[in-house]
């Protein structure tokens, strides 16, 4: 057991920090762009941003070189997480590219779809949205009704699908559709790309409640679509997206932990400053230090996990009920200290009502938090299933 | 970075569980002692295995698991000292021979010549050698035991005598030696013992929550228990990190006495106060919980568990003192600067920083 890096190691996070110290957009304030702009504004900005961190080298860091990666390991892929988060850098917007179509295609796609998209997401190329939710089916996605039906060469897609973020300026879609009627229903559902500018797509946007346009509503009417854009064997969708979603669970936003260090740290600022700081405070902030280092370790544990060739399982589910509900405390903890300062028109203050109205949904998607206790129950624990889908 | 078991210390947790099981009657000295456990931490030079707290962890969560750990872990802390100090000892010491005994709380100070204070002391006879801090935890004393008035206290464990100690002797008649950091190795190894007790209280819940049924159903197919279990799940996840890197964290600053590296260490000991005892005592209470009745009972192996995690959780500090010390370490790093309070759990070089360990 060994919890110290390497010179080299260092060397590199060192290497990491400093370009970002000199790198990172000037008027970018986690609160958005302050003085605030439009939304489209900062989507430019988040656009750029992910291109120049992608033109130092510093995306993906474990994905291999043969595809656009770095082909490095994944505890560089961790120092450079942990070097963005702790700069409050820019989150991604095509994280549904580098978190689960990345991924997906890099496990079961075809050669050519590997060459093909992994470097365009990369390069920002492509953003991606995931049509995976429709309005009868959230935790339980395999009632889903959208269908792709065979048409000689081409699949026909028809349905809807809700709370598809990004899907107002991404350009491709990953489906996931109802393929087949007379099997059980996890088994008969495959995975798509989809173009978003194929005839037949409709977008609606959905507001958000923390004020920004994040998701949407997507019509699929009679969308044709080619053979090609299968991924992964057919009716195999469900079993490749949980696969790849268990693994991703235990290593995307490894950044998250710093990041959210850091919130707490502006949020110490801030209180300092203000000076009411009283002890039930200081030791409710002291726990919160105590859980956020534990999700460190976490981290360290599940990436020396991975680079010893283990495979990560369904316990990677306990991460997201940790990470999601500490947020939820850092969110709460914001209130109490920006207290009637909450609606202030200051970059800390818009920082927060972001995060706080922001981190509500963490334990809603990505599997709500009653679904990830489900997982670790009866997958891990080996307790009795209980929930059945009652009336097919 | 490798932040996981390795290997042997996977087979060094086999072999101990495997003793400790054979000798649940807690004679399993001569076992222990042909594993090598007793020369765990004694250096090479002395006949030990010279490992580090990671192997140690692993040692106590195991008897802690098996309910057996009793004086284990200042035992093995104090045995490299006692064989380089006392030479003729050395064998005895690697046979399980040279117990000591530390209190579960309270230390001595020094002033006009002499050692005073009150210490709470369990298995008062079980050791030797009573081995007691001395002020701000640099340097311990070692007291012949047979040499001290014992007042009773209420017993928390059934198995054991707590007793109160008044120590007051002079300094020219005491062994003291100098051992930085003891108190925190003491925590870690004290936090991995409650680790495995609370493993061992989930076990236990979650083969009754399969075993017993009711409404025609076992108990665990309730959603309700299901996600106490999951989050009692979560919660041991954490401990075992918690520990682990406690552990780890302390054996990098013994290897390299870097001061990033010590201040890590302390920092990772303050994260485990702040959590460990608390979590693991959550975790004891929701297995009485999870069982009903027979929970509750005296006869039922869970007392024996519930009462030990009780018992040295409560020694080990309040968890707002020890949150209080990481919020003064977080606030001092931060841009402000903030007004420290004292911390019970001094840096091992003064350096006192925090970082992104
Ligand atoms: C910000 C945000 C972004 C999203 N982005 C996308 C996206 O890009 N693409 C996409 O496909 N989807 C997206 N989603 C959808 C998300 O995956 C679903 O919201 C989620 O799966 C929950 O489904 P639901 O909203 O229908 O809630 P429901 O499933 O109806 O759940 C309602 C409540 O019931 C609980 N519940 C449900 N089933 C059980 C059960 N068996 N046991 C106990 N409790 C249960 C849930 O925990 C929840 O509290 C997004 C959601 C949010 C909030």
């Amino acid at each position: 057991m060994d919890i110290t890096f390497t010179p080299q190691q260092q060397a590199y996070r060192e290497q990491v920090r400093s370009w970002l110290a000199e790198n990172l957009p000037s008027n970018w304030t986690q609160g958005g762009l302050w003085p605030a702009q439009s939304e489209e504004a900062e989507q430019e900005l988040l656009i750029d941003w992910e291109r120049r961190l992608y033109a130092a080298g510093y995306s993906g860091i474990a994905w291999p070189k043969d595809y656009g990666g770095q082909g490095r390991d994944h505890v560089d892929d961790l120092i450079v997480n942990e070097e963005l988060g702790a700069a409050s850098a820019p989150e991604s917007i095509n994280t549904i590219g580098r978190e689960l179509v990345a991924p997906i295609i890099l496990s079961v796609g075809t050669e050519e779809q590997k060459r093909h998209y992994v470097p365009r997401i990369l390069r920002m190329d492509d953003t991606w949205c995931q049509g995976f939710s429709e309005p009868n089916a959230g935790s339980d996605l395999a009632s889903i009704k959208t269908r792709a039906r065979r048409s000689g060469d081409k699949w026909i897609i028809n349905g809807q699908k809700i709370w598809t973020s990004y899907a107002h300026f991404a350009n491709h879609c990953i489906l996931l559709a109802r393929t087949n009627m007379d099997v059980s229903p996890y088994r008969g559902m495959s995975l798509f790309i989809v173009k978003m500018e194929t005839p037949g797509i409709e977008v609606r946007p959905i507001r958000h409640m923390n004020g920004l346009r994040h998701f949407n509503e997507v019509f699929f009417t009679d969308v044709e679509i080619d053979d090609g854009m299968l991924i992964g064997p057919l009716d195999t969708g469900w079993k490749v997206a949980v696969e790849v979603l268990g693994f991703e669970r235990a290593t995307t936003r490894l950044y998250r932990q710093a990041r959210f260090t850091e919130e707490l740290r502006a949020l110490v600022d801030y209180a300092l400053d203000a000076d009411d700081v009283g002890d039930a405070l200081r030791a409710e902030i002291g726990g919160i230090v105590a859980e956020l280092s534990i999700m460190r370790y976490h981290n360290l544990r599940f990436i020396s996990r991975l680079s010893s060739g283990a495979r990560i399982g369904e316990e990677a589910s306990f991460l997201k009920l940790l990470w999601s509900n500490l947020h939820q405390k850092i969110a709460r903890l914001a209130l109490e200290l920006l207290g009637p300062e909450f609606d202030a028109l200051s970059p800390i203050a818009e920082r927060f009502r972001r995060i706080y109205f922001t981190s509500r949904g963490e334990t809603i998607y990505a599997g709500s938090s009653q679904i990830q206790r489900n997982i670790l129950a009866e997958r891990v624990l080996g307790l009795p299933r209980g929930e059945r889908r009652v009336g097919q | 970075m490798n932040f996981q078991q390795s290997l042997e210390q996977d087979m060094l947790r086999s072999s101990v569980a495997a003793t400790f099981d054979r000798d649940a009657a807690g004679r399993g000295d001569t076992a222990l002692a042909e594993l090598g456990i007793f020369g765990l931490l004694v250096a090479e030079a002395n006949g030990g295995l010279g490992l580090g707290l990671a192997e140690a962890v692993v040692v106590l969560q195991e008897a802690g698991r098996a309910g057996l750990a009793g004086t284990l872990a200042e035992t093995l802390l104090l045995a490299d000292t006692i064989a380089t100090a006392v030479p003729e000892q050395c064998e005895a010491v690697l046979a399980g021979g040279a117990r000591v005994v530390a209190p579960l709380s309270g230390t001595l100070t020094r002033a006009n010549g002499r050692l005073r204070g009150k210490v709470t002391i369990q298995h008062p006879r079980a050791g030797d050698w009573i081995v007691v801090g001395v002020d701000d935890d640099a340097e311990i004393v070692l007291l012949p035991a047979s040499r001290f008035e014992l007042a009773g206290r209420a017993r928390i464990e059934a198995e054991a005598d707590a007793c109160e100690v008044n120590v007051d002797v002079p300094v020219a008649d005491a062994r003291l030696v100098r051992l930085q950091g003891f108190a925190d190795r003491l925590a870690i190894l004290r936090c991995a013992e409650l680790l495995g007790a609370a493993e061992h209280c989930f076990t236990l819940s979650v083969g009754y929550m399969n075993e017993r049924t009711q409404f025609g159903q076992a108990i665990g197919a309730n959603q309700a228990l299901k996600h106490i279990a999951a989050d009692t799940y979560l919660s041991l996840e954490n401990l075992r990190v918690a520990v682990e890197y406690a552990a780890a964290a302390s054996d990098a600053a013994d290897r390299e006495d870097e001061e990033a590296l010590c201040a890590a260490a302390v920092k990772a000991v303050q994260v485990m106060l702040a959590y460990v005892p608390n979590t693991a005592r959550e975790i004891a209470e929701t297995a009485i919980h999870l069982h009903g009745g027979i929970g509750l009972t005296w006869e039922y192996p869970l007392n024996v568990y519930v009462r030990r995690i009780v018992r040295l959780g409560t020694a080990l500090g309040t968890a707002s003192a020890h949150r209080l010390a990481l919020y003064d370490g977080f606030s001092r790093s931060s841009k402000v600067g903030g007004k420290a309070t004292p911390s019970s759990h001094l840096p091992r070089n003064g350096a006192h920083h925090d970082s992104a360990l």
